[in-house]
Formats: structure tokens, C-alpha cells, sequence
């Protein structure tokens, strides 16, 4: 049998049986525990994190010597290093990688604060050996291995997937046509099939999801907050964090939790759910960064354990850069300058139009017995709207929505442009970088899940129109206490 | 006594003369009614380096995960006898592993990949108990316990 490498060892870097470390003191007393997580650092090096100080910290401070027992969690495989502990980092590139890593795995537990990385404790690796006898020989009918992905010879290559996702971006004409490339360019190539990107939003401090795959409805506009999860950190933070087995992750944290509240810690915040799938046990986040500007988060989830591997996160890396700058472009205003004329103003009849897809339908219920009718609430302190007494969409997507309607009912106009609205000094737009585009690709899609008779159809570069095959009750209140979708 | 009956992992670590350490996975383990002994079960094929360091210096730790929450506790001792199982303790031994399957099934691991550990024939240490130490991560993991702990 040759001798492992620690690149060959990627599997059990991802934990699920936890590793453990053995030490000793200077008197001769051994000790053994769970350690959280080990990091590969470079082909001699390794890294535990330290979220404790405790006996294996003292004892590695008289004696440097350690035994690590790693178990490949497929085929429970047993692979011992013998290590010697070379020093801690507090601070630098693997510190802010590894406790990136901790700070997902403690905002789900609401361990802010309590479960947080103290150091990175470095070990030379001075050896690796398989203990193969550690296990029987695989009975014949036992599978131990899971089976390569089917995925057809021709798409294996990441680098036909690159190119090929490369020269779909470019062609896309607009901010949907490209999230729906990547988003099912990765799904039908790679079998990414629960993926996100979530964009900032005026606030600049949460996170909104544009564009969803995998989750059918819903997932358009559910928040994040920056800072919290996996994909708040990654916002935060600007770096890609892959997390494999959260379950084991996460049991090692409530044990954590646990025994904090036991002591009568308190203020732990509430535990906050995953994102998306509910039995996730990889996942895989990237900041899309242009610049220096943060344009969004993209993210991939599986309920398979080890779905991602390390050069998904390499090769997701240099899409992410290309991903980033084409949302970037497509972002930036394009309208026609100031010296153009603005698009004319559509002044209709006074008379109601009946037949969808009338431009004006009637606003007011019961004029048309045929149409569906819907009944939406413009909260004004807290700029959101509901329908139907259900949350539809918040901030300025709501208030663009919202002056929309009110221009139609007013002025019988039924088409707009960006311009017109970069311009209103109600919708709160900032004067750079406004995102606009995202804001209507946030609201068009909204619109489409919650009330898909009330749409946004694009006319033409930076002009859309407003179509209704409804009747409309609208009224505005002063506030209401809003929950929108959980991140 | 019922935690270690439910299905726990059992870590043995010893250290030879260099002070450099040695671990290995037990398989089953039970507290003597005085709290004050406690027998493991190492499989026989995978000992040689454990057992050459407990006959030599008698220093050894056992901690005891139960995997699906990370509740720990780890004993620290000296080493008293060692002999081959029996019948009895491989019904213990039985018991203990039947509990671990089920708790590496719960965290992912397939049943007939856990079945496949070795385990028998296998090997009785018997050590004295020193101190009980709180293992289960968080705050306040590494603090001594009261021996009374095993008969929980």
C-alpha cells in the first residue's frame, strides 16, 4: 500500500467522525479528546482549531508530540499522523479561513461570541500511516464506495463547463437572463441543483435573494442579515467558505451550547434555521466581488454529504470573479444620456379596458368579475407591501411597485424607465451604484410567485411596462410589524 | 453505566517511554459497581502498541463519546490487569457495539460499514480509577467530576 498523502485525505478533513488527538503531559498522563476540525495547510502541515483553552492546549505547551486518528467517513478507513505542534495563529489568512468555518457553524447554533475560534494550533505532520487492519475485509455485497456521478463523458470537464459557462454570460442580455445561465448552466453540468445568489440591499447590511434554484417557490426574497450563516459571513467577510458535514458541525456546537447554558450563559440569541434545504449537509458559498464592490453572494447546497469538493471551490472561484463583473455591468445604469429626450408618456382613455392583457385594467375590485383580484397594503414606516395579507416584498422594490401603481391609477401611464426612476427622490435610490436592476429582477420575480397577474415586462433597454390581468384594492397604512421570509 | 451502555465511542490513549502518545478505538466498556474500576475491550489485532505501553508504564486514559450529541467524559487511571476476554465480556463487548452502530448510523455512517470494525477476539484492561474529567466541548469541558459520574 503506498503511503497516503495528506491531499489524499480530503474526506476526512470534512470531519463526520470527528478526529481525535492524543497528548501527554510532562508527567506521563495521557489525554484524548474530539477536536472540531483539522485544516489542511500545505502537504506538511496541519491546523486544529481551538475554541477552548483546555488539558490538550497545556499539554502541548510541555510536549509537543500528538496522535491524530482521522476516519474517512465513507468507508471508515483509519488514518493516524503523528504530529508535532508547531505554533498558533491568532490572526492571518488560515485564522480568518478556520474561524470563518466556526462562526457559520456558531450563528446556526446562536453561539456568537461563545463558539469562536481562539487560535489555530499548527502541527508539522511527521507521519501518515493506514491502519487497514482496523477494519474486515467489505463483504462482496456491500457498497462501500458511492457511485461517480453520471454525468455524461462529454460534460466531465470542468473546463468545457467554464468555457462554456463563460460564452452563455456574455450573450446575456440582462441581470434574469444571467442568473438563469449560471444558475442552470451548474445545475445541468455539475448537478448543482439547490443554488442562490443573493444580492445586498440598500441598507448595504442584508442580504436578498434575486434568484433561486432547486427550492421552487419561495426563495426569491428571503434575507439575510450580513454576519449571520454561512452566506451572511461570506457577504461579511468577502471569502468562500465551504462547509461540509453540518450535522457533525453542528452536534459538536449544541454540545457546546449546551454546556454553556448549562453554566448559565445566557443571551446565546435564538438558533436560526439553515437556509433552504432543511437536511443540507454541504455547502458552498462565494462572494462575488467586482472591484471592490460586493455585487452578491452565490451559493450551492446539498442534503449529500461531501457534495462539494475542494476544486468545485477553486474552479467556482475564477466563475465567481467573471460571474461578478458581468452582474456588475449589468448593474451600472445604461440608459440613454441626459441630452436624450425621455421615452414619451402613454396617455390612455379615460374608459376602463376589459380583456387581459389590457394595459389598464380597473384598479378597483368588482369592476370585472372575470379577473382575479388582489388586495395590497403599502405599510409605510416599514416600506413593505403585503397581499392578501401575505408579506410580498420591502424597501425600495416595494416602493418602486408601489409609485408604479400610483402613476398608472393617476396618469393612465402604463410604461416607465429606469431613468424615471433613478430620478424620484422617493424611492430612495442612491445616486451611485444603485442596483436598480436587481431591485426590479427582486420585484419581477416576487411578482411572478405571489401574484403572477401583476407583471414587469421589459420594453426595450431600460424601459419596462406594467401589465395587469387583475382588479386592484390598494390602501396605505402607517406601520405594521413585518416577518419577511427567513434566510 | 446507562451512557456507556448507549452506544458510546471509547478512546484509549497511553504514551510510551519518549512521552509520546497512542490512541486506539475500544470497543464496549463497563463501570465496577465500586466506581472505582473500569474494564475495556481492545481489540486484540490492533493492541501491540497499547499494550506494550501499559505493561511498561501503566499510564492510561479512556474517554468515552457518545457520538450523535458529543457527550464526554474521560477517566484517567493506572493500569491493573489485562487478560483475554471471556464469553461475558463479549456479551458487554456485544452490547457496546451494538449501541455504536446505532449511533454511527445516525450521524450517517451505514450499518455495514460500522459491522465491519474489528472487535473480537479481544482483550480485558482493567484499570484503576484516578479522576473523571468532563469532556463534552463547551465551557467548562476538562473539569474533574466525582467518580459517582460512571454510575450515571
Amino acid at each position: 500500500m503506498s503511503t497516503p498523502t495528506l491531499e489524499s485525505l480530503w474526506r476526512c478533513f470534512d470531519g463526520v467522525v470527528p478526529t481525535t488527538l492524543a497528548t501527554c503531559d510532562l508527567q506521563g498522563i495521557p489525554n484524548v479528546s474530539l477536536i472540531s476540525s483539522v485544516s489542511y495547510v500545505d502537504s506538511k502541515h496541519v491546523a486544529v482549531s481551538r475554541q477552548f483553552f483546555n488539558k490538550t492546549t497545556r499539554n502541548l505547551l510541555e510536549n509537543p508530540h500528538a496522535l491524530a486518528v482521522m476516519w474517512d467517513p465513507l468507508d471508515l478507513c483509519v488514518h493516524r499522523m503523528r504530529l508535532r505542534f508547531d505554533h498558533s495563529e491568532t490572526e492571518g489568512p488560515l485564522f480568518d479561513a478556520m474561524a470563518s468555518r466556526i462562526q457559520v457553524i456558531a450563528s446556526h447554533t446562536g453561539l456568537q461570541g461563545v463558539f469562536r475560534l481562539i487560535a489555530a494550533d499548527v502541527f508539522e505532520v511527521t507521519s501518515i500511516e493506514a491502519d487497514p487492519e482496523v477494519l474486515e475485509a467489505a463483504p462482496e455485497d456491500v457498497e462501500i464506495l458511492p457511485p461517480p456521478p453520471d454525468l455524461p463523458t462529454e460534460q466531465r470537464s470542468e473546463l468545457w463547463v467554464l468555457q462554456r459557462l463563460l460564452a452563455e454570460m456574455k450573450c446575456a442580455a440582462n441581470l434574469d437572463c444571467l442568473l438563469e445561465v449560471v444558475l442552470g448552466t451548474l445545475n445541468e453540468t455539475l448537478g448543482f441543483d439547490h443554488g442562490l445568489v443573493l444580492v445586498p440591499d440598500e441598507s448595504g447590511k442584508r442580504l436578498v435573494t434575486i434568484a433561486s434554484r432547486g427550492y421552487g417557490e419561495g426563495g426569491v426574497g428571503a434575507e439575510v442579515p450580513f454576519g449571520e450563516g454561512l452566506l451572511g459571513i461570506v457577504a461579511e467577510k468577502r471569502q468562500a467558505l465551504r462547509v461540509g458535514p453540518l450535522d457533525s458541525a453542528l452536534r459538536y456546537a449544541r454540545a457546546a451550547r449546551g454546556r454553556a447554558l448549562d453554566q448559565g450563559g445566557h443571551d446565546l440569541g435564538r438558533e436560526i434555521p439553515l437556509p433552504g434545504l432543511p437536511s443540507a449537509q454541504s455547502q458552498l458559498a462565494l462572494p462575488l466581488v467586482a472591484g471592490s464592490e460586493l455585487v452578491g453572494v452565490l451559493a450551492f447546497e446539498s442534503s449529500k454529504l461531501h457534495a462539494f469538493e475542494a476544486w468545485h471551490q477553486v474552479f467556482l472561484d475564477l466563475l465567481a470573479d467573471r460571474f461578478a463583473h458581468a452582474m456588475s455591468d449589468l448593474l451600472a445604469p445604461s440608459e440613454p444620456t441626459d441630452s436624450e429626450p425621455p421615452p414619451p408618456s402613454i396617455v390612455l382613455p379615460e374608459s376602463p379596458l376589459h380583456a387581459a392583457p389590457a394595459p389598464f385594467p380597473p384598479l378597483s375590485p368588482s369592476l370585472e368579475p372575470g379577473l382575479p383580484s388582489y388586495s395590497l397594503c403599502f405599510y409605510k414606516n416599514d416600506d413593505c407591501i403585503f397581499v392578501d395579507g401575505s408579506y410580498l416584498i420591502r424597501g425600495v422594490p416595494a416602493r418602486i411597485l408601489w409609485r408604479l401603481l400610483n402613476v398608472l391609477e393617476r396618469e393612465r401611464r402604463d410604461e416607465f424607465t429606469n431613468r424615471e426612476l433613478r430620478l424620484d427622490p422617493w424611492l430612495g435610490l442612491p445616486p451611485i451604484r444603485d442596483n436598480l436592476e436587481s431591485r426590479l429582477v427582486l420585484l419581477r420575480r416576487r411578482l411572478a410567485e405571489r401574484c403572477p397577474e401583476i407583471r414587469l415586462s421589459s420594453r426595450g433597454r431600460g424601459r419596462f411596462g406594467l401589465e395587469l390581468d387583475c382588479t386592484l384594492a390598494r390602501v396605505e397604512r402607517a406601520s405594521a410589524s413585518i416577518e419577511p421570509p427567513a434566510g | 453505566m446507562e451512557f456507556v451502555a448507549s452506544g458510546v465511542d471509547v478512546l484509549v490513549a497511553t504514551r510510551d517511554e519518549n512521552l509520546m502518545p497512542e490512541s486506539m478505538m475500544a470497543i464496549g466498556g463497563r463501570a465496577h459497581p465500586d466506581l472505582r474500576t473500569f474494564t475495556t475491550y481492545l481489540p486484540e489485532a490492533l493492541a501491540d502498541a497499547t499494550v506494550r505501553n501499559l505493561l511498561r508504564n501503566g499510564d492510561i486514559a479512556v474517554t468515552l463519546v457518545r457520538p450523535i450529541d458529543h457527550k464526554a467524559l474521560q477517566i484517567k487511571g493506572k493500569f491493573v490487569t489485562l487478560r483475554r476476554s471471556t464469553e461475558a465480556d463479549r456479551q458487554v463487548q456485544a452490547l457496546g457495539r451494538a449501541g455504536l452502530i446505532e449511533q454511527f448510523a445516525r450521524i450517517g455512517i451505514p450499518r455495514p460499514v460500522t459491522r465491519r470494525l474489528v472487535w473480537w477476539p479481544s482483550l480485558a484492561i482493567e484499570l484503576r480509577v484516578d479522576s473523571v474529567y468532563l469532556q463534552t466541548p463547551g465551557p467548562g469541558a476538562g473539569e474533574p467530576m466525582s467518580r459517582g459520574a460512571l454510575s450515571r
